[in-house]
């Protein structure tokens, strides 16, 4: 189907960010070869060819630091843009909260929020929409964002209940944590497109009064699960 | 690593005439092209043990040099660049017989140590 017809505005927004993001891709390797040149000159001169040699390495360094940063971001980024191109895949719901994690960083450290995602994998696949599924995980993050009063620490794991799993976001264990509260996220408009997206989804959203926090419960799956 | 003829082939000359200024520090000569037209000349006067080939070039795109190289020179390894959206391409690239592929930007290192393994494994 063409990307640029009115009803695929996805697609197309998928085709010009991959563009962009394969051109940067480029613009970093040239910065890393680049600075990386400086680096080896300066290691192959030895310590007396220069008076403030370790203050140009911290710089080289801070560069190669940055390029791997932008790197990373850019990764996520290009995925992101490439989700649009098919309406069914089977993809790691654990792989996409990964990326969207790494995607609203910015919006997240200007909170004051650390979001931690649980070390275990239960080696989960998902036959779904890749790009609304990255867009309920991220509606979820805005829900706890929106919710939570200070800085803090959202938590996220995936829990099985007979062979049903679900996604739970809840807030960290922190000295200056408030909890979410179920009244306060029901009234945001970021909570109503959270069910909204979860229905399309085959999904279900709600307020767990256990965890204090969200819960997304997954589709069934047509096989049995095992936890790797 | 060092009697090892290499071709670096991108139609971004400051990127592959920094790398390959790089490698001679390291004793590694590695001659240039920025086109795939151009690598295909060298590819049929003075092929390469090791091709480090991008993939997204105007005119003629690395799959099909890849594919050329292949039936030009036989022995040449080609190791492809990617960008982070194009792991099929690199994948499909394997099948067409290049050795491996890398994400761009590359870690040198990483890049050398792909080289030899080529080189050992031949």
């Amino acid at each position: 189907m063409n990307e640029f017809l009115p009803e695929n505005q996805t697609r197309f927004f998928g085709v010009i960010t991959a563009e962009t993001t394969h051109e940067l891709n480029n613009v970093l390797a040239i910065i890393r070869e680049s600075a990386g040149l400086i680096q080896d000159i300066i290691r192959l001169s030895g310590s007396h060819s220069f008076t403030r040699r370790n203050t140009v390495v911290d710089c080289l360094d801070a560069i190669e630091r940055n390029i791997q940063r932008g790197t990373d971001l850019l990764g996520c980024l290009n995925q992101f843009a490439h989700s649009p191109e098919q309406d069914s895949v089977d993809l790691d719901p654990r792989n996409i909260i990964e990326r969207m994690i790494r995607l609203c960083n910015r919006s997240c450290r200007r909170k004051g929020v650390d979001i931690q995602l649980s070390d275990i994998d239960p080696g989960l696949t998902l036959k779904t929409d890749p790009f609304l599924f990255q867009m309920l995980i991220y509606t979820a993050f805005r829900v706890c964002l929106d919710t939570l009063e200070g800085p803090g620490e959202i938590r996220i794991d995936f829990f099985n209940d007979r062979d049903s799993w679900s996604i739970r976001f809840y807030p960290g264990f922190q000295t200056d944590n408030q909890p979410f509260e179920k009244s306060a996220i029901n009234d945001t408009l970021n909570w109503k497109a959270l069910v909204s997206l979860s229905e399309r989804l085959n999904c279900r959203a709600e307020f767990s009064a256990k965890t204090e926090g969200i819960h997304l419960h997954l589709p069934a799956f047509p096989q049995p699960l095992s936890v790797t | 690593m060092k009697s090892k003829k290499i071709l670096l082939v991108d139609d971004e000359t400051e990127f592959v005439t920094t790398l390959s200024e790089r490698l001679n520090l390291r004793g590694i000569h590695a001659d240039i092209a920025t086109d795939g037209e151009a690598a295909l000349r060298i590819v049929e006067t003075s092929p390469p043990d090791v091709m480090i080939l991008d993939l997204k070039m105007p005119g003629l795109g690395g799959l099909e040099v890849l594919q050329r190289t292949r039936i030009l020179s036989p022995d040449t390894r080609v190791i492809l660049l990617t960008g982070h959206g194009s792991t099929k391409e690199g994948i499909e690239g394997m099948k067409l017989g290049a050795y491996d592929y890398l994400m761009k930007p590359i870690n040198i290192d990483e890049l050398i140590v792909k080289m030899q393994e080529t080189v050992s494994k031949r």
